[in-house]
C-alpha cells in the first residue's frame, strides 16, 4: 500500500471526522466573504464573557437597551465558542481519535482486523493456519506502525488549519458585536446618564467604561486581570 | 448560523466605514511617527494598530524621571518635544532629542531598565505605548517583523560597542 492511498484514507476520515466544524466555518467565512465583513489583526476572542455580562448590566440599566442584531451575534457567538470548545475536546487527545475512531473507520485496517478474527474463530486451525494468523496479527501492528505518523502530521495539520479559521470567524462576529454594543450604550440616554451619576469622567466609552469599573476593584484578582486584558482592546 | 437581514448587515458596513475614523489621537500620532521608530520598520499601519496598546501622552517638566535604572517596565517612548538625557549608575552616558525612541528592548525581553531617563528641557512631551506579544493568533506578521527589527538594532549596538572596545586597546 503506497503512501497516497493511505493518505487519502487519512483526508476522507477528517473530513467526516470534522463534518459539522467545517460546515459552520464554509458557512461563517462564507458569510464575511460574501458581506465584506472585516477580520481584524485585533484579537477580540477572550472578550465574549466580558462582553456578555456587560449585555447583560445595560439592559438591566435600561430594559429598553439593545437592538435584533447585538442578540442575534451575542446568541451566534455564544454557539460558536460551545462549538469551538467541542471542537478542542474531539481533537485533543491524538491517539485516542486514532486508536478508537480511525482505526475502527479504516477500510483497509478492518478488512485486515476482520482477517484475522476470523481466522481466529474458525476451530480447528492447521499449522500453517496458525502460522498465518501470528504473522497477520504482527503485520496489523506493522500497518499501524505505518498509519500512525502520516495521520499525526495530517490530523495536526488540519486541526492546526480549523482551529484558525474557527478564530477568525469568531474573532470577526465579536469586534461586531463589540462595536454596535458599545455605539448602543452610547445612544442610550439612560446608560450615559447613569455612568455621570456614578462619577465616570470622560467621554462614554468602552475605554472610559473599563478604566472606570476597574478603578473601583481590588488589583490583582484574576477578574481585575481579565479586564487589564479586556482593556488592551481598546488600545 | 443566524439569518441577518439587509437592514443588519449594513449596520456591520457601517462599522466598517467608521473604522479609520475610529483612532484615538494618540494613535493617529503614533502612525505619523511610525517611520521614525526603527523597530516599526515594514510593519503596516494596520498591522501596527493590533499590536500596541495603552497609547497615552506624557508630559515632563525639567528634572524628571521618564524610567528609573533597574526598574520593571513595558512601556517604550517615543520623544515628541523636548530633551531628555540617559543616566547609567548616575553617570550621563547620553542624550535623547525629538524622534529619538527607547525602552525597546526592556518592553520586549521583560529586563530592567538598564539606565535613568530624565526630563533635561524645561518640559518635554513623549508618547508611550506598550506592545501586545500575546496577540500571535492575529498580528503574528507584525511580530515577526518587530523582533527581526529589534534583532538588527541589538546587532547595531553590539557592533558599536565592538568598536569601541577596539578603540580602548
Amino acid at each position: 500500500m503506497d503512501n497516497k492511498t493511505i493518505e487519502d484514507e487519512i483526508y476522507d476520515f477528517i473530513d467526516e471526522y470534522f463534518s459539522d466544524e467545517l460546515a459552520i466555518i464554509d458557512e461563517e467565512l462564507g458569510f464575511i466573504e460574501n458581506n465584506r465583513l472585516l477580520t481584524p489583526c485585533i484579537d477580540y476572542t477572550y472578550m465574549y464573557n466580558f462582553l456578555s455580562d456587560i449585555l447583560t448590566k445595560f439592559k438591566i440599566i435600561d430594559p429598553n437597551f439593545s437592538s435584533i442584531t447585538i442578540d442575534k451575534l451575542n446568541n451566534d457567538i455564544k454557539n460558536m465558542e460551545k462549538n469551538y470548545n467541542l471542537f478542542l475536546q474531539k481533537s485533543s487527545n491524538l491517539q485516542s481519535v486514532f486508536k478508537s475512531t480511525f482505526v475502527k473507520r479504516s477500510l483497509t485496517l478492518q478488512n485486515y482486523t476482520k482477517s484475522i478474527l476470523d481466522l481466529q474463530t474458525t476451530q480447528e486451525k492447521s499449522e500453517e493456519q496458525f502460522h498465518i494468523l501470528k504473522q497477520k496479527k504482527q503485520n496489523l501492528v506493522k500497518i499501524r506502525e505505518v498509519y500512525f505518523p502520516i495521520f499525526k502530521d495530517i490530523f495536526l495539520e488540519n486541526i492546526s488549519v480549523i482551529r484558525s479559521d474557527f478564530k477568525t470567524c469568531l474573532n470577526t462576529k465579536l469586534y461586531y458585536f463589540d462595536k454596535l454594543l458599545w455605539g448602543a450604550a452610547a445612544d442610550s440616554n439612560v446608560i450615559v446618564r447613569h455612568m455621570k451619576i456614578r462619577k465616570m469622567e470622560g467621554k462614554f466609552s468602552a475605554k472610559e467604561y473599563l478604566k472606570f469599573i476597574m478603578s473601583l476593584m481590588r488589583p490583582y484578582t484574576d477578574e481585575y486581570k481579565y479586564l487589564e486584558k479586556c482593556l488592551k482592546v481598546y488600545r | 448560523m443566524t439569518e441577518y437581514t439587509t437592514d443588519e448587515i449594513e449596520e456591520f458596513l457601517k462599522i466598517n466605514a467608521q473604522e479609520s475614523d475610529t483612532d484615538s489621537d494618540t494613535m493617529k500620532k503614533l502612525l505619523s511617527v511610525q517611520d521614525k521608530i526603527k523597530i516599526f520598520k515594514g510593519i503596516a499601519p494596520n498591522e501596527l494598530k493590533s499590536i500596541v496598546y495603552d497609547l497615552q501622552f506624557m508630559r515632563y517638566k525639567f528634572k524628571d524621571h521618564v524610567v528609573d535604572q533597574d526598574a520593571l517596565s513595558e512601556v517604550i517612548y517615543f520623544i515628541i518635544d523636548g530633551e531628555c538625557q540617559v543616566f547609567r549608575n548616575r553617570i550621563k552616558i547620553g542624550e535623547l532629542h525629538p524622534g529619538s525612541s527607547f525602552g525597546e528592548s526592556g518592553a520586549i525581553f521583560g529586563y530592567k531598565r538598564n539606565a535613568t531617563v530624565i526630563c533635561a528641557s524645561k518640559s518635554a512631551t513623549l508618547l508611550s505605548f506598550k506592545i501586545d506579544q500575546e496577540n500571535m493568533e492575529f498580528a503574528s506578521r507584525a511580530l515577526a517583523t518587530l523582533y527581526r527589527n529589534l534583532a538588527a538594532e541589538i546587532n547595531v549596538k553590539l557592533d558599536e560597542l565592538n568598536k569601541q572596545v577596539a578603540t580602548k586597546k
